[in-house]
């Protein structure tokens, strides 16, 4: 192994388990808020990597960073299912003209929720099979330009929550709507042979449902060592009364032009108990066709089954 | 019947893994027959030779990197200031010179050298990699090279320029860099405390480059007799160094123009060697080099160009191997068709040791090699090649770039003529890679000597093309025995349909039964056209009689493969995936024209009566195969060859 990989395995390693070790000092089990689908992983990748999102760059990005948005070839989308009653669908896409390069994105959530859980939704919510028809939906936009060597993007989310009202007793729980504008900003600068990001997300009015305001930091980077392809990420997140951090690790290999496959594992702390802290995923192209898989673990065997699909 | 399903899902993979890779072609090898003899009788110069190698390595004395220009160097040098020919990108720059320890105002001379044991002096020859990873160290790569240039009366210096690598449009500060180079050495040769003190022969200085460097070397020959840098003349050059000869491996070329033109080149010998499987420089741009090389001053110069078969382009240099495509070349690139290291460097080390004994020492037994490959069969590798041949005393009388007339030659008095031929044309020779030509032009034969119709043993009259020298020329010219016709030719896969049978303008059967037989004919001729388009290329050899005219009529005819070998192209497949090499580019197989050179003397050996000196008339009869198509270039004469050249015919 040269020395360059050790060097970065040990810069990764040192950051992962700083943000850890701060992470598990703050408080346990994130304050609810919502809309619930902003805390749910939009990218199979970022899933597969502890839900690590803020460095990575690509269409996606729109969800996490817009400073990161970045057009890759073709067309596909992500489908998610919760459990045996929650599914999502995502479908993003970037374009760059001159100097900017916009991206856009729509993240659809449909699930059962239980009747035990109260509102805000949290994200262990999606897996349970409960009796309430849930929707959450994100609709986002950014743009991002390069100014004197930092990527400095701005985006914008129209997110919504609607629940179905129980039944027709005077006990059932009434029918929720909540609507909420937020804006994103992010930030983005090449660092240690790879990329450091912050981005702010989810700013907005939280008088009528508590945001998810919250400031990421986080550092990744790809590399080729001999005839593997390796990439990490890592990063750290603060909201009000909370601090997550996580990190994963991405192994890659191509034994013919074209033709690769790769294996992610990442560990993040979760938001609640009923969250497991490790996610794993993979990813297999072949020719025009990606497809990635990531797999969340929850409380009581149930698991996020997140696929991708892309066409180039 | 569960047992076998992880055999069944295995089989599965395999098979899909499979299909996206191709079988292994190659070209059917004739080199058991090819190189079946050798006629040179002199020492294998691809062997050692008797002097003692002793190594030694000059540069800054102060390298971040490399211990052995830091700790080891013999002679100190002065940096210089390459930043008016090689910039690097603002945003690369601080990177660099962290990991150098220097920017381009102060780049070193560094390099390892490798010379004879003994008091000299000896032939100074100067080797300079190309692009490649800069981290990974290129210069190394020559050592099997400087063993054996050393060990023959040379000495090898193999250059650094490690750290312009990775630039962009610095082929000009590589050839720059070079002339420095040549500096130092002045200086080692004239200091008397240098241990190379009147030991290097100044007045036989030979370049010589691989990739970019072998677009440098030819260009720093050419800045060496300019005065002033052509794209900022505020820059003096002026070096005037006594560089004799040139040898680019597998060179790129017009990455550098300077102000905007390819580079010229003059009055110097050259050899170029290129490898039909080479996955970086993918096609065989050293022939624009060769072709713009001009003799002009009336000095014994010649030039050569040899295409190997089955050899790429990092396995001429032990440091990069098979690494044509980076360092996971195996995923991209076909390695399974490459001949073996040993044997790729075997034919550097036989071809280049020749080519500089022969310029640089004199040794005049080893030139039939560049003439005729088939000479030292013996020798070379067992694989296939394809020879370029030019020397001074040639002239041209069809080279088809001087105009679009495709019945004048390229001199006044030159006729052409092609009679009952399919295909007659002039173009410009391509390149295979999409869009790239050789900035050359040829003319395409195609004939098909079969009278269409039901009877498929009915023949015509073999179809020709005919070269005509006029009264004046030849007597301007003044071919004897001792001269020597040049054509170059190089056979492609299409073949024509039969011929159309000759119309009897006078008689028109209008009856049934005649517009029966028309039809029937046309037909016939239709479908024979269809199966020639689907039918696999051919592989029967194809030969060709050549035929000399004197002014009283007699004539003498040889065949065209007495003189070198009439190639179907050689099939080419670089890439691993299936329809990759299609994709890429516009045909699997380089057009490279095999260079015939025919001594008048061997048809006045078979015909008395043909006086050489009254020679009017060349003539191309297609008798022997019935039908083909080859491309012809470069119909020349040369009165003043040097018979050493011609000195080791085959039986």
């Amino acid at each position: 192994m040269d020395h360059t990989l050790l060097h970065e395995m040990r810069t990764f390693l040192l950051i992962a388990a700083s943000a850890c070790a701060f992470a598990s000092s703050a408080t346990a089990q994130a304050p609810a808020s919502g809309p619930l689908a902003l805390l749910l992983p939009a990218s199979t990748r970022a899933a597969g990597l502890g839900n690590v999102g803020v460095v990575a760059r690509d269409e996606s990005s729109v969800f996490y960073n817009p400073a990161q948005i970045n057009p890759t070839t073709g067309f596909g989308g992500t489908f998610v299912r919760y459990g045996s009653s929650g599914s999502m669908g995502t479908l993003a896409s970037a374009v760059t003209v001159n100097w900017l390069t916009l991206g856009w994105g729509v993240q659809v959530l449909e699930f059962k929720a239980p009747s035990s859980a109260s509102y805000p939704f949290m994200p262990a919510d999606v897996v349970q099979r409960g009796t309430r028809d849930a929707q959450s939906l994100v609709a986002a936009a950014g743009a991002n330009f390069l100014f004197k060597g930092f990527r400095a993007g701005v985006g914008a989310k129209y997110a919504e929550d609607r629940v179905d009202e129980a039944g027709e007793s005077s006990t059932a729980s009434p029918a929720i709507q909540k609507r909420v504008l937020l804006g994103d900003l992010g930030v983005s600068h090449p660092f240690k042979s790879g990329t450091a990001a912050l981005a702010v997300q989810n700013l907005g009015d939280g008088s009528r449902l508590p945001l998810p305001i919250q400031t990421t930091l986080g550092w990744g980077r790809q590399m080729q060592a001999s005839q593997l392809d390796l990439a990490f990420a890592t990063q750290v997140s603060m909201r009000r009364n909370w601090f997550g951090a996580g990190g994963g690790i991405e192994a890659g290999y191509g034994w013919i032009e074209g033709w690769s496959a790769a294996l992610r594992a990442g560990a993040h702390r979760p938001e609640t108990a009923a969250q497991r802290p490790v996610s794993i995923g993979g990813t297999l192209n072949a020719d025009h066709v990606v497809l990635d898989y990531a797999l969340e673990f929850f409380e009581g065997s149930r698991y996020a089954h997140h696929i991708s699909f892309r066409w180039r | 019947m569960t047992s076998r399903r992880p055999l069944f899902r295995a089989l599965i993979a395999l098979a899909l893994l499979a299909s996206c890779t191709q079988p292994l072609k190659l070209a059917h090898d004739d080199s058991p027959v090819v190189l079946a003899h050798q006629t040179i009788t002199a020492p294998n110069p691809g062997e050692p030779g008797p002097l003692k190698v002793n190594r030694l390595y000059y540069g800054s004395g102060t390298d971040k990197q490399r211990s052995v220009f830091r700790d080891s160097v013999t002679m100190k040098t002065k940096s210089v200031d390459i930043s008016p020919y090689a910039s690097v990108p603002p945003d690369n720059a601080n990177d660099r010179k962290d990991f150098w320890g220097f920017d381009m105002k102060s780049v070193p001379l560094n390099a390892r050298v490798w010379y004879p044991e003994g008091p000299g002096p000896y032939p100074l020859v100067l080797v300079v990699h190309g692009n490649h990873n800069p981290e990974d160290f290129s210069d190394p790569g020559y050592g099997y090279l400087g063993e054996q240039l050393a060990s023959r009366g040379f000495i090898l210096a193999s250059i650094d320029e490690n750290f312009i690598n990775g630039l962009q449009g610095e082929n000009d500060g590589r050839a720059w860099l070079l002339l420095k180079h040549l500096e130092a050495w002045k200086k080692f040769n004239d200091s008397t405390g240098s241990p190379l003190y009147h030991r290097v022969d100044m007045s036989s200085i030979a370049l010589m480059g691989h990739s970019r460097g072998g677009e440098a070397a030819p260009l720093a020959a050419t800045f060496n007799k300019l005065k002033f840098y052509p794209d900022d003349a505020k820059q003096k050059l002026g070096f005037n160094f006594a560089i004799k000869s040139i040898v680019s491996i597998a060179p790129v070329d017009g990455q550098y123009k300077a102000a905007g033109q390819f580079t010229p080149l003059e009055n110097v010998n050259y050899l170029v060697i290129h490898g039909s499987h080479d996955g970086d420089v993918s096609t065989f741009h050293g022939l624009r080099q060769f072709e713009r090389l001009k003799f002009t001053d009336g000095q014994p110069w010649f030039k050569s160009a040899i295409y190997m078969y089955r050899a790429n382009h990092g396995q001429w240099n032990t440091v990069w191997e098979n690494k044509d495509n980076g360092p996971r070349s195996g995923r991209s690139l076909d390695l399974r068709a490459l001949i073996s290291p040993e044997e790729q460097r075997q034919f550097g080390k036989l071809v280049i040791s020749a080519f500089l004994e022969a310029t640089l020492h004199g040794k005049k037994e080893y030139l039939p090699l560049f003439q005729d490959h088939r000479t030292a069969g013996h020798w070379l590798p067992k694989t296939m090649y394809i020879t370029r041949f030019q020397e001074s005393g040639y002239t041209p009388l069809a080279e088809y770039d001087e105009d679009i007339d495709v019945t004048t030659g390229t001199v006044a008095g030159v006729e052409l003529l092609g009679d009952s031929l399919a295909t007659w044309k002039e173009n410009v020779l391509p390149y295979r890679f999409r869009g790239d030509d050789q900035r050359h032009n040829a003319v395409w034969l195609g004939w098909n000597n079969r009278i269409a119709g039901p009877d498929t043993t009915k023949l015509g009259k073999p179809a020709s093309y005919t070269i005509t020298i006029s009264n004046a020329l030849r007597v301007a010219r003044k071919p004897d025995f001792n001269s020597a016709i040049y054509l170059s030719l190089a056979a492609t896969n299409d073949k024509p349909g039969p011929r159309a049978a000759a119309k009897d303008s006078t008689k028109t059967d209008t009856s049934k039964a005649g517009k029966a037989r028309t039809a029937a004919i046309a037909d016939s001729t239709r479908k024979a056209a269809e199966r020639q388009k689907k039918a696999e290329p051919d592989a029967i050899p194809i030969e060709i009689t050549v035929e000399l005219v004197d002014s009283s009529g007699h004539s003498a005819r040889l065949p065209l493969s007495r003189f070198g070998t009439i190639r179907r192209p050689l099939d080419t497949k670089v890439f691993r995936r299936d329809g990759r090499d299609e994709r890429l580019f516009s045909s699997t197989y380089e057009l490279v024209p095999q260079t015939f050179v025919m001594p008048l003397a061997d048809f006045a050996k078979v015909a008395p009566q043909f006086d050489a000196g009254r020679l009017t008339t060349i003539r191309l009869l297609f008798d022997k195969t019935q039908a083909a198509t080859v491309v012809v270039s470069d119909i020349g004469l040369s009165t003043t060859i040097d018979p050493a050249f011609l000195a080791s015919p085959l039986p």
